[in-house]
């Protein structure tokens, strides 16, 4: 037994909800739940319930106050949520990541921390959010005060919701 | 997968995951060199250790320097590397910068101590030695 809900949009008829024993489904406006794949689903009682747009992995430059630009694919009337994530290492075989900032539209900027040993120093980098993009910027804090040379090098991966 | 990559062909990005929209998006900006590839499951380090040939757009391990990992050197004496990249620059404690232009490196210390040289030179992985200054 199942229950499906329409919407109307103009004179098209939409299923978006469904309920079955499988659980609960909601799609995006004008997409057909019954069809579509889980990038248009609002919701998804078996978990897979976030409409990821884009999951994308960046190098940070190792030049002071240099940008790196992760773009969409597409531009939003405002700035979509996504969550980043640090590694020191490649993140095609890096085993530990930090969360910089988690499901958030933010534009304002992260800060997230690495300490590197050999220098003694904390790697700082800016996450920028915008409607199309985000942009990485390097740079460095030095444990005695601002340093503007030497940023550490990493990755961020970020993963881009789409709930437009 | 798509790769982003810039003019000497380092990667920039790696897209995992991407919908339909993304490879037309892709299309209509080709300036931001993006190259669309599958990537053998023997590739480790990707965005570290390859980079995109810009003419084939296709992906190139990254060559390693034949380098020694230590020097040992005598304070007075001369150590001579000979087989750097013809263009490169060598970094001394991350800090005195110099380029070498013919691939030849003249290393002598005047004080007992430690040292690390690095040496960079696209599209070569980055090298690190070792120098240990002795009385």
């Amino acid at each position: 037994m199942a229950i499906v809900v329409h919407t109307y949009i103009g004179y098209l008829m939409t299923n978006r909800i469904l309920l079955n024993t499988s659980g609960l489904k909601i799609s995006k406006p004008g997409v057909d739940v019954l069809t579509t794949n889980n990038a248009n689903l609002y919701f998804d009682s078996n978990g897979n319930s976030y409409p990821i747009l884009i999951k994308s992995s960046v190098a940070l430059s190792t030049s002071y106050n240099t940008t790196v630009t992760l773009y969409y694919g597409k531009t939003f009337t405002s700035v979509p949520y996504s969550s980043i994530w640090h590694s020191t290492d490649d993140p095609t075989t890096a085993t530990s990541f930090r969360c910089v900032s988690s499901f958030s539209n933010l534009t304002s900027y992260v800060k997230p921390l690495s300490y590197d040993a050999a220098h003694t120093d904390w790697t700082i980098f800016f996450a920028y959010r915008y409607t199309d993009r985000i942009e990485f910027i390097s740079r460095r804090n030095h444990s005695s005060g601002s340093s503007s040379s030497y940023p550490l090098s990493g990755y961020c991966t970020a993963v881009v919701y789409d709930y437009s | 997968m798509f790769i982003r990559y810039d003019v000497n062909g380092q990667i920039l990005e790696r897209v995992d995951l991407y919908g339909p929209d993304f490879v037309t998006w892709v299309e209509n900006n080709p300036e931001l060199n993006y190259v669309e590839m599958e990537i053998n499951f023997d590739v480790r380090n990707l965005m570290t250790d390859y980079y995109v040939d810009t003419n084939t757009k296709t992906l190139i391990k990254r060559p390693v320097m034949t380098l020694p990992d230590l020097i040992e050197l005598k304070i007075g004496d001369e150590y001579v590397i000979d087989n750097l990249p013809n263009t490169c620059q060598v970094r001394i404690d991350n800090q005195d910068c110099l380029d070498v232009t013919d691939g030849v490196l003249c290393i002598s210390a005047d004080i007992e101590d430690e040292y690390v040289i690095t040496i960079t030179s696209w599209p070569y992985i980055q090298s690190t030695i070792k120098v240990r200054a002795t009385s």
